[in-house]
């Protein structure tokens, strides 16, 4: 349960001080279980050096302790290790992540094997399961409980202490009947100051002020899609997602070319809809048009709290601020729109990459009036594009293009794409003129006409025209995004990964059994199925961060109820059954595809759409669940070797499921094929396992 | 136009484990190490194999022989380059024992821009620069704005054949008044950029210097007798700010400005007012009186708002108030004209005269709305206004 709760709090804290997009998210949580399942392959050996109590107690103070200091440090030393206010890049994530993370995850892992081994002696038989099957539902309570509930309610270090506080209570429950040394005592006291610290000291407070220096935090808000920070800097105020500033106020500049680029198009817009940056005053500039209406959807309902509070953007009666789901609300609104204006970061997750889809856009054009027009921007517009951004920029193009038959590119500060049924034009000076609106900066004193003619045509002279779609199943957006985001670096982590895979595979083969293959094999394609699931659930229903906590609580639930079912029913070595429900885990994989379109058609219908993929995500973690058990039973060894071993290899496996389906296989293959190919790889584990049938011989010894 | 070409690196395998643990090293403990280490190999030009030469090379100037091969004397870098290698601006190879520019002719961005958005505010008002450059920068700034083309080889990027007389016809033909060598760093392309100019200057088109001024002595007298005006990035006033934030040093660039006032160019200077780093009024005060001690004080200074960019992400922008502070402070020192870039329609957009007040030039963006100027005097009290004007 901790260590779910505590994997829940860290990763959303390394994610809000690194640079939070879909590649960092792989490999922090692809580095995370990697790190687990050393802590449990290595488990076994370590621990066994130790007296057999000594490790329990020492394991259970540290998974309270250590996630408060992995937090303090990480706050605390992020701009004295790193170059204040710079990105960090990927390889000093890697580096910090796997520094910060080591030390809990290798205790998490290691606990597993320990409890595993120490139950299996208790009781005189292989209770690997029986761990497997409460680690789980620890999980799943520590998922829900802190991970969900208490996130919105109490700060990272206030959870990261009642954490703190469970364990060191567990301990004394566990440890009351027998006397405890001094140096125990002092390690219990020890645990029970940080708990107090993290709740007296304030010391979620002080470490973010260590993150904003020279600014006045005024507010910070873990929000579901990301950290939220409102500081002051003399009378500026700043608004930072995730550390990655979204808008200061007073940018006239960006507030103007939000808008005019598109409104000055047509002589006189009613109807407007804003999806993203009202509060930073772009609301200000449509309401220079007279418009009759002004909806205003923001993707995260907290920035619309913080515009309430912090600024005066949003009194007007005109403005019709509506709190739900941006595309869910363009898909079921009755209101037609003269301007859509979608003011949003870059597509660099698969949240915000919901917005720059062939789906959406298909979706704002029935809401458009004859005429109206939709505005998208991309990227800081410069001298010259660069090849990765060359290549989302035709990415982005040839997909409104594939909607809309007029598509201009206005560069200003970023590049704005202007899309529509009718002409465009990108005269902005002249138009913002002859609409005669009132304006700072996007006017022909800043703007020359001929110049943005010009530099507009040689822009889209030099797309790519023959650049693929960006959908909402194959979202190769954000794929481009993560490769522009590491161009920053020079550097492409492509062949270290596969270079790792190819690793690790070998490694798996030459050292561990057919059996440990096929574990490894199951995590990989439990963990990217998983994924499919979860962005075909965002895809459909939106809001992706707000469901990552339950779809994965729903699959612990369902690798708890499997392994539970399996205990019971399972206690003969099967390797025939084990191949078989690798098979039935392929056969799920290669068909969930046609299962997923026909979800998509029936996606007015959300809650069948959300009942039926929890139900898939529970139906493929229970096959996970039994595959563990049944490996479990067909492994020989002693318990603590069988334990961490299938335990560190599923969790490997998870790892590098995690990583190539959410960085390469998503965006590349689509979410379809990328399922069929998870589902062969579990197929080739059921081959390995049914090639080394002959040889199999049943182990006799299960328990240490 | 010629197509991409891919730029083939090949480490060997101690270089390759070197930086690997100057990599693992700097993240532990500390990005400084990390990138003084990898900076320094890129500047001893170790790690990166030269491809065959190509139409767009020419021998390099301010190149002499030594022992480790031949020293780059272009930029205060001083870049060794053994048989094979590339400098640490991307920009100068060896070939053969030879060092050649591999980005004569062939830039990579030609636009046609005001000549305020340079921003040159002294130099032929409402005109228009036909500016270019090449791939390749001799800093690593953390905030480049254009760091897709200055962070790369010439070899990397899609450029145009241009060579210096087309450069020239082109800019005459679209009726600019000068040449502008900007966006990327000029120093990098200084052989183009040079040839280019004696020929501008030939049909009476001015030539306009856009550069952070990381240049050695020989090379810019050189280049000063060939331009007409140069704007210089100062990006702050402490050496620990320029090796952070660009990965070069402070000095070098004060002695180029300097060296421009001594040749005569004319000289305006562009102050990237950067929160936590280069917002700092005693920074800002050293500098301003460092201008003024050293005759500067009629160079016009651009405090510029920060926007962030590229790696800089993490920053906010330049609150409105903290430039206004830093352009009182340096008209306090005795700066004579002090502008604010990037706030439109902010009041210090317009030049003033030193000696009466009057409003001389009134902007609005790149257009002027207002130009009291009478032969390069005040239309009021008659004082000279120093620039270029005609």
């Amino acid at each position: 349960m901790s260590s779910a709760a505590a994997q829940i709090v860290l990763l959303r804290e390394f994610l809000s001080v690194f640079q939070g997009n879909e590649l960092v998210y792989g490999i922090l949580l692809a580095n995370w279980m990697v790190l687990t399942g050393a802590g449990a392959l290595a488990g076994h050996s370590v621990l066994g050096r130790f007296p057999r109590d000594i490790p329990f107690r020492s394991v259970l103070l540290s998974i309270g302790f250590l996630p408060i200091v992995s937090v303090f440090l990480l706050r605390t030393f992020r701009d004295s290790v790193f170059i204040p206010g710079s990105m960090i890049d990927l390889v000093q994530v890697v580096l910090a992540s796997f520094v910060l993370a080591a030390p809990f995850c290798l205790v998490s892992g290691a606990a597993f094997v320990l409890c595993a081994a120490g139950l299996s002696q208790g009781t005189g038989r292989n209770s690997i399961a029986s761990v497997y099957v409460w680690e789980s539902a620890g999980s799943v309570a520590g998922g829900v409980v802190f991970g969900l509930l208490l996130a919105t309610l109490l700060d990272a270090f206030q959870i990261l202490a009642l954490l703190a506080a469970v364990d060191l209570g567990i301990l004394i429950l566990v440890g009351r009947s027998r006397s405890m040394s001094s140096a125990g005592r002092a390690c219990v006291f020890l645990v029970c100051l940080v708990p107090l610290a993290g709740v007296f000291l304030a010391l979620d407070s002080v470490t973010r002020r260590a993150l904003f220096a020279g600014q006045e935090v005024l507010y910070y808000k873990d929000t579901p899609y990301g950290n939220l920070t409102v500081t002051r800097q003399r009378e500026q105020l700043n608004v930072f997602e995730n550390m990655v500033l979204m808008f200061s106020t007073g940018d006239v500049a960006a507030n103007e070319e939000n808008v005019h680029y598109a409104m000055a198009q047509r002589p006189s817009p009613r109807t407007v809809l804003l999806i993203g940056g009202g509060i930073s005053g772009t609301t200000m500039e449509v309401l220079k048009y007279g418009v009759d209406r002004l909806d205003y959807v923001e993707p995260n309902p907290w920035v619309i709290r913080i515009g309430r509070r912090f600024t005066a953007t949003l009194g007007d009666p005109r403005i019709h601020v509506l709190e739900e789901d941006a595309r869910r609300f363009v898909r079921s609104t009755g209101e037609r729109y003269d301007a859509v204006l979608v003011n949003l970061p870059d597509p660099s997750t698969a949240q915000l990459n919901r917005f720059y889809t062939l789906d959406f856009v298909r979706d704002v054009r029935s809401v458009l009036n004859a005429g109206g027009v939709l505005s998208l921007s991309l990227l800081p517009s410069t001298e010259y594009q660069g090849e990765e951004s060359r290549r989302i920029t035709s990415t982005l193009f040839t997909t409104l293009r594939t909607v809309f038959p007029h598509v201009r590119i206005v560069p200003g500060m970023r590049n704005y794409f202007l899309t529509s049924d009718a002409p465009l034009d990108v005269r902005i000076g002249m138009l913002v003129e002859v609409r005669g609106v009132n304006t700072a900066y996007v006017n022909r004193y800043y703007l020359d006409d001929r110049l943005v003619e010009r530099r507009s045509a040689g822009l889209m002279a030099g797309l790519d025209t023959l650049a693929s779609t960006n959908t909402d199943f194959a979202p190769v957006c954000y794929f481009r995004q993560a490769a522009y985001w590491l161009s920053y670096f020079g550097f492409d982590p492509g062949p270290w990964i596969a270079g790792a895979g190819i690793a690790a595979v070998l490694l798996i083969f030459w050292r561990f059994s057919a059996v440990d293959a096929g574990i490894f094999a199951g995590g990989f394609t439990a963990s990217s199925v998983e994924i499919v699931l979860l962005l075909a659930l965002q895809v459909m229903c939106g809001s992706l961060y707000q469901m990552t906590g339950a779809i994965i609580s729903v699959f612990m639930a369902g690798l708890a109820a499997g392994a539970f079912c399996a205990r019971r029913r399972v206690v003969r070595p099967d390797l025939g059954l084990f191949v078989r429900v690798q098979l039935l885990v392929a056969a799920f994989c290669i068909v969930l595809p046609a299962i997923l379109i026909w979800l998509k058609g029936l996606r007015e219908v959300s809650a069948l759409v959300y009942g039926v993929i929890l139900f898939l995500t529970f139906f493929l973690a229970c096959l996970g669940g039994v595959e563990f058990v049944i490996a479990s039973r067909v492994r020989g060894g002693s318990a603590g070797a069988v334990a961490s071993r299938l335990y560190g290899l599923d969790l490997v496996g998870s790892a590098f499921g995690a990583l190539l389906a959410s960085v390469y296989m998503i965006p590349l293959l689509g979410i379809q094929s990328t399922s069929v190919v998870s589902g062969l790889v579990s197929a080739g584990g059921a081959l390995v396992c049914l090639a080394a049938r002959r040889g199999y011989r049943v182990p006799e010894v299960i328990h240490e | 136009m010629n197509e991409t070409q891919t730029d083939v690196r090949s480490l060997s395998k101690r270089e390759f484990l070197r930086l690997m643990c100057a990599g693992a090293g700097g993240c532990l403990l500390g990005l400084d190490g990390l990138r003084a280490t990898l900076d320094s190999a890129a500047a001893t030009g170790e790690t990166m194999q030269q491809e065959e030469l190509w139409k767009w090379s020419k021998k390099a100037l301010f190149c002499v022989e030594t022992e480790g091969g031949m020293k780059c004397l272009k930029c205060p870098h001083g870049c060794v380059l053994a048989p094979g290698a590339t400098g640490r601006c991307r920009n100068r190879v060896n070939h053969g024992g030879t060092v050649y520019s591999i980005a004569y002719g062939n830039p990579c961005a030609v636009h046609i821009d005001p000549i305020e958005k340079k921003p040159f505010f002294h130099v032929l008002p409402s005109t228009r620069a036909f500016s270019i450059a090449a791939a390749g920068c001799n800093l690593r700034c953390l905030n480049c704005q254009n760091w897709e083309i200055s962070q790369v080889s010439p070899r990397e990027t899609r450029n145009v054949d241009l060579m210096p007389d087309r450069v020239v016809e082109e800019a005459a033909r679209n009726e600019c008044a000068s040449i502008a060598y900007t966006y990327s760093e000029p120093v990098t392309f200084y052989e183009y950029a040079y040839d280019t100019a004696i020929r501008a200057k030939e049909r009476k088109i001015r030539n306009l210097w856009k550069s952070a001024g990381y240049i050695n002595e020989q090379p810019l007298r050189n280049l000063c007798r060939v331009i007409d005006a140069a704007n210089i990035d100062l990006k702050g006033f402490d050496d620990g700010v320029y090796r952070r934030l660009n990965s070069a040093r402070l000095e070098p660039v004060l002695r180029a400005l300097k060296v421009f006032r001594e040749e005569g160019v004319w000289l305006e200077i562009t102050n990237l007012v950067v929160p936590t780093w280069t917002d700092d009024t005693d920074m800002i005060r050293r500098m301003a009186d460092w201008l003024c001690e050293n005759g500067m004080r009629d160079c016009p200074l651009h405090f510029s708002r920060f926007m962030p960019l590229y790696r800089l992400a993490h920053l906010p922008v330049t609150p409105v108030s903290t430039l206004e502070d830093a352009r009182d402070i340096a008209l306090k020192a005795g700066m004579r004209y002090v502008y604010i870039g990037n706030v439109p329609t902010h009041n210090a957009e317009n030049t003033w005269c030193h000696a009466c007040g009057a409003l001389l030039i009134q902007r609005r963006g790149y257009t002027i709305l207002k130009n009291n100027l009478q032969d390069g005097t005040c239309g009021s009290c008659g004082e000279v206004i120093p620039g270029v004007w005609a």
